[in-house]
C-alpha cells in the first residue's frame, strides 16, 4: 500500500461515524462533580501541607527553645498542638506508596494481576492488595478487610467515626475521601453506611482504586 | 440552609458545565481515535476534562482555546499510560451492537492495525491524521523532539501498511 494511499484510508477512517459515541444522560453533570470533588480534595491536600509546615515550624521551634532556654533573658516560646493524624504514614505494614515494583514484591508474597495499565499484586491476606504502576510505583494500598489506619478507624466503621480523626473527610454517595498530605489520602468505600473497604491511594494516581 | 456562592464563582463552574455539554461528543470521539475503544475513551475523556475543571479558572486565565488545552491533554494523558480504572459508565450503550462487541469500528482492519500501535505511536498517528497537526506542534503537544515525531510517524506508518497489507 502506498503513502498515499495509507494517508487516505486513515482521512477516510477518521472521518467515519462509527468513531461517533453516544454520551451517557448523565456524563455532563458526573463529570463537573467529578471536576468539582477533585477541587475539594486539592484544597483539603492544600490545608494539609499547611499542617504540614507547621509541624517542621514545631520541630524547629522546640529545638530553638531548648537551645536558648538556658540562655538568660530567653523569650517565652509558643506552643502549637498538631493533630496525631498529620503524622499517619502513607503505608500499611512494610508497604508505602511509591514504592517500586521490584520493593514491593521483595515484601510479600503475591498473586499478580493485570489492571488496566498497571497490576494488581494480591496479598494473602483477606482483601489485601496493592495497585502498581508501570511509572509510579505502589499507587494505591487496599488494606486488609479488618485492619485499622492508625486512627483506629476502618472495616465497619460509620461516617461520623471517620469524621472523628479526619475532619476533613469529604463523603460522596458510597465513597469517602480525605486527603492527608499533599499527594495522598484515605479512601473509604462505603456499604449502607459503613465502611467496607479503605484504600491509600495516591492523588490523582496513575490507576485509581483498581478495584 | 442554601450556601450562596459569589456570582463570578458560579458564572465559572455554569461555564464550565456548557463546555463540558457543547465539547462532550468531539470529545468522545476524539477519545474513541487515540485510545481505540469506547470505555477507554470514556475513561480518557472523563479524568480529563474533571482534571481541566477543577482547575477551569486557571486554564481560562491562561489564554488558551479550553477545546484544544484538552484535546492536547487528552493526548498526553493517553500517551503517560495513565488510564483511570472506573466502574462508572459514561458512554451509553450502543443500540446496534451485539454482546460480544461495543465497538462499531472492531472489523475494520486499519482500526485494529492501529489499536496494536504502542500509546505514543498511535497519537502522533492521530494528532497527524484526525487533528492535522505539523511535526512541531506534535512535539509541542507531546512533549518530545520532532525528531522522535517523524521517527515515530515513521515507525507507525510502516506497521500500519505491514498489518494492512497482510490482511489483504
Amino acid at each position: 500500500m502506498s503513502t498515499v494511499e495509507l494517508d487516505e484510508r486513515l482521512r477516510e477512517l477518521f472521518s467515519d461515524e462509527r468513531l461517533d459515541l453516544p454520551a451517557a444522560n448523565d456524563a455532563v453533570s458526573r463529570i463537573v462533580g467529578g471536576a468539582r470533588r477533585r477541587r475539594r480534595v486539592r484544597a483539603a491536600a492544600t490545608g494539609a501541607l499547611v499542617v504540614a509546615a507547621v509541624v517542621g515550624g514545631v520541630v524547629v521551634a522546640q529545638g530553638l527553645n531548648a537551645r536558648v532556654a538556658s540562655e538568660p533573658g530567653a523569650p517565652p516560646t509558643s506552643v502549637t498542638t498538631v493533630r496525631p493524624q498529620a503524622l499517619e504514614p502513607s503505608g500499611y505494614g512494610p508497604f508505602r506508596l511509591g514504592m517500586t515494583e521490584g520493593e514491593a514484591s521483595e515484601r510479600g508474597s503475591f498473586e499478580v494481576v493485570p489492571a488496566g495499565p498497571c497490576r494488581r499484586y494480591e496479598g494473602s491476606e483477606t482483601s489485601f492488595s496493592l495497585l502498581v504502576s508501570p511509572e509510579d510505583g505502589v499507587v494505591a494500598i487496599r488494606l486488609p478487610m479488618f485492619a485499622k489506619t492508625p486512627s483506629g478507624v476502618g472495616h465497619g466503621s460509620t461516617v461520623d467515626e471517620l469524621r472523628g480523626p479526619y475532619p476533613g473527610l469529604v463523603v460522596d454517595g458510597d465513597r469517602a475521601a480525605v486527603a492527608m498530605g499533599s499527594d495522598w489520602g484515605y479512601v473509604f468505600r462505603l456499604a449502607q453506611g459503613r465502611v467496607s473497604v479503605t484504600w491509600i491511594e495516591k492523588t490523582g494516581g496513575e490507576c485509581g482504586q483498581g478495584g | 440552609m442554601t450556601a450562596v456562592l459569589p456570582a463570578g464563582v458560579a458564572d465559572v463552574r455554569a461555564d464550565f458545565g456548557e463546555f463540558v455539554r457543547t465539547a462532550l461528543p468531539g470529545l468522545l470521539r476524539y477519545g474513541h481515535a487515540l485510545t481505540g475503544n469506547p470505555h477507554d475513551a470514556a475513561d480518557l475523556v472523563q479524568s480529563v476534562l474533571e482534571k481541566v475543571g477543577s482547575r477551569w479558572s486557571a486554564v481560562l486565565r491562561k489564554d488558551v482555546d479550553p477545546l484544544a488545552y484538552t484535546r492536547r491533554a487528552m493526548a498526553n494523558t493517553h500517551v503517560s499510560v495513565w488510564r483511570r480504572l472506573r466502574r462508572e459508565r459514561l458512554v451509553a450503550e450502543l443500540p446496534d451492537v451485539g454482546v460480544e462487541s461495543t465497538d462499531r469500528l472492531e472489523h475494520e482492519p486499519l482500526w485494529q492495525a492501529l489499536r496494536d500501535l504502542p500509546p505514543r505511536q498511535r497519537a502522533v498517528v492521530v494528532l497527524r491524521h484526525y487533528e492535522g497537526l505539523s511535526e512541531r506542534e506534535i512535539a509541542d503537544a507531546l512533549g518530545i523532539s520532532p525528531g522522535t515525531v517523524k521517527s515515530q510517524h515513521s515507525k507507525a506508518m510502516a506497521a500500519l501498511r505491514k498489518k494492512v497489507g497482510e490482511g489483504r
